[in-house]
């Protein structure tokens, strides 16, 4: 203990350092190392929360963002439906104007061809009428004379060729 | 300028500047005994208490330490800045280093080790500032003998030319003396260390859990009851002694920690303070060459104190490994 | 004085033997320690506060020689 002594160990000032160190222990805890924790754990927590919130700001951002991508596309799409709409309906127009105008032609070809039809049978009732009353009139020309050989064949000839006449005049 | 060249000339600025003051302070001045002593310097008396130059800076390391723990956290803002910047960082870096060493357990060890820090950092650190060691009061006695005990160096004296020459030798008591020169305030840090270290622990693992640490008579015990029913086995007994004998080490052990921290850090502060005095006799400008080196010294042994602190209480409250191994 | 010239003696070879040890303990661990950096180098943090720890144990025997040589030097004990 003595050799301690020299060593410049004393009861009195190892007990004055520990007071100093419980003193100062006391006194840091309170004014620095509480306040400092506590001001570390809420900017933990803070910088936590802003982070969070900064997601969130940026999720919500990214959905409006998605959002309005969607409906740009909608509306696009509705642009597109209405010009394809407005297409196919002039197209439809065209279609029926032209439907109208082949069908108008039609009609006019098959009015013509009814003309015509009914013009041939005309034509065809006229040379019947015709052919009849020249039969006849052939059949009185032979009934009221003799005919030879010559006569005979002479008035067949005659008769085609009223016929001929008729069917070129036709 | 080369690396080579600079050290050259820092070199011949310091020997300049050793000749420059040896011009100017002339060695044959008489002298003042500087003392190399291991017992710090009584300075005054308050009733029958002795101030001594240790305790008193290290009241000003506690005096630096509250003010400026106090300017730093005075007005506490979520965003820092200046000061209180600065010492959240240390505090912030002082946390985070208990919370790797010591785990969650951190927090709960994490004041006592910072104020260790903070404390022998700031003294290590004042008693390095210039001026604290040649600074003092003079004992100045008729035919003053230097004390047993103690090696004298001379050094110049200006001031005290007049009672120098009635024939008394100055002796210099230097206001300031770094703290951890006085082995009392090592000693009182590593007998609150260690003293803290057995309380968490039996906090931790409850009376018997920890000081089961020590006294590790459970194989020993089976040998005996073995013994009794008569089917004991000599495995547990060579267990059981080698149980014994290792707690036997570790409350050995315990008690060195006490002596490795004191004199650790007694050790470490001293021997520079020496070495910086015997360079400034040597050569006037050698001391600024091993000024850093002490100071880094001053921040490393700081450091160690915590660390270990840490390290210890971590250890102490981990609960036994040993038991389930075999 | 023969006593005072062994007291020196001692007082010398305390600290000078003292220092050989944790003199090469401590290039052990910083060697150690670096070449653990060197492969490693994202654990430095955790490989220097270790490493750190290593020195100081290994310093401790030098510093306790230190001492006992101060014990000597100083006419403590004795």
């Amino acid at each position: 203990m003595e050799n301690l002594t020299k060593l410049g160990l004393n009861p009195a000032w190892l007990l004055a350092q520990l007071v100093n160190f419980v003193l100062l222990f006391l006194i840091l805890r309170a004014v620095a190392f509480k306040p400092i924790l506590n001001m570390l754990d809420t900017r933990k927590k803070k910088i936590q929360e802003s982070l969070e919130y900064a997601d969130k700001v940026k999720r919500d951002a990214e959905n409006q963002q998605k959002e309005f991508e969607r409906k740009l596309e909608e509306t696009r799409k509705q642009n597109q439906a209405a010009v394809a709409a407005a297409s196919g309906v002039a197209e439809k127009e065209r279609e029926a104007i032209l439907a109208q105008a082949r069908a108008d032609a039609r009609k006019l070809v098959e009015q013509a061809k009814e003309q015509i039809e009914y013009e041939r049978k005309q034509m065809q009732a006229q040379v019947r009428d015709e052919v009849v009353r020249l039969s006849l009139a052939a059949a009185q020309k032979v009934l009221s004379q003799q005919l030879d050989e010559k006569a005979h064949r002479q008035l067949v000839n005659d008769f085609l060729a009223q016929a001929d006449q008729l069917g070129s005049r036709n | 300028m080369s690396s080579r060249n600079k050290v050259w000339f820092v070199a011949l600025v310091f020997i300049g500047i050793a000749i420059a003051q040896k011009q100017i302070f002339p060695f044959e001045a008489p002298a003042v005994s500087a003392s190399v002593a291991v017992k710090p310097e009584t300075l005054f008396k308050i009733g029958g208490f002795e101030i001594s130059n240790t305790l008193l800076t290290s009241w000003l390391a506690m005096i630096v330490l509250v003010l400026v723990a106090t300017l730093a956290t005075r007005k506490l803002k979520l965003v820092p800045s200046g000061l209180q910047n600065a010492f959240e960082m240390i505090i912030e870096a002082l946390l985070n280093l208990a919370e790797s060493v010591a785990g969650a357990r951190g927090r709960k060890f994490f004041p006592v080790a910072a104020t260790i820090f903070l404390f022998v950092l700031t003294s290590n650190l004042l008693g390095l500032i210039p001026g604290f060691g040649p600074i003092g009061l003079y004992a100045l006695e008729e035919g003053h003998q230097p004390p047993k005990g103690i090696v004298t160096f001379d050094i110049p004296q200006i001031f005290f030319a007049e009672e120098a020459e009635k024939g008394a030798t100055p002796l210099l008591a230097p206001f300031f003396r770094s703290p951890s020169t006085d082995i009392n305030f090592p000693l009182a840090l590593a007998l609150i260390s260690v003293t803290l270290t057995q309380i968490f622990g039996v906090q931790a693992l409850g009376f018997f859990g920890y000081v089961g640490k020590f006294i590790n008579v459970g194989k020993m015990g089976k040998f005996f009851g073995g013994l009794l029913r008569g089917k004991a086995k000599v495995g547990d007994f060579l267990y059981g002694l080698l149980d014994i004998f290792v707690g036997l080490i570790e409350l050995v052990s315990e008690i060195g920690k006490i002596l490795s921290f004191t004199f650790r850090l007694f050790g470490n502060v001293f021997a520079g303070e020496v070495v910086l005095l015997i360079m400034s006799f040597l050569f006037l400008a050698l001391p600024l060459i091993f000024y850093p080196l002490e100071l880094f010294v001053g921040v490393i042994q700081g450091f160690v104190f915590c660390v270990l602190t840490l390290a210890f209480m971590a250890i102490a409250t981990t609960p036994h490994a040993g038991e389930e191994q075999h | 004085m023969p006593v005072e010239s062994a007291r020196l003696f001692g007082a010398a070879l305390a600290i000078g033997l003292a220092a050989i040890g944790p003199g090469i303990g401590i290039g052990l661990v910083a060697n150690g320690a670096l070449q653990a950096m060197g492969r490693n180098p994202e654990f430095s943090g955790q490989l220097q506060t270790t490493m750190f720890i290593g020195i100081v144990f290994t310093e401790a025997l030098g510093i306790f020689g230190l001492v006992i040589s101060f014990l000597i030097g100083f006419k403590i004990f004795g």
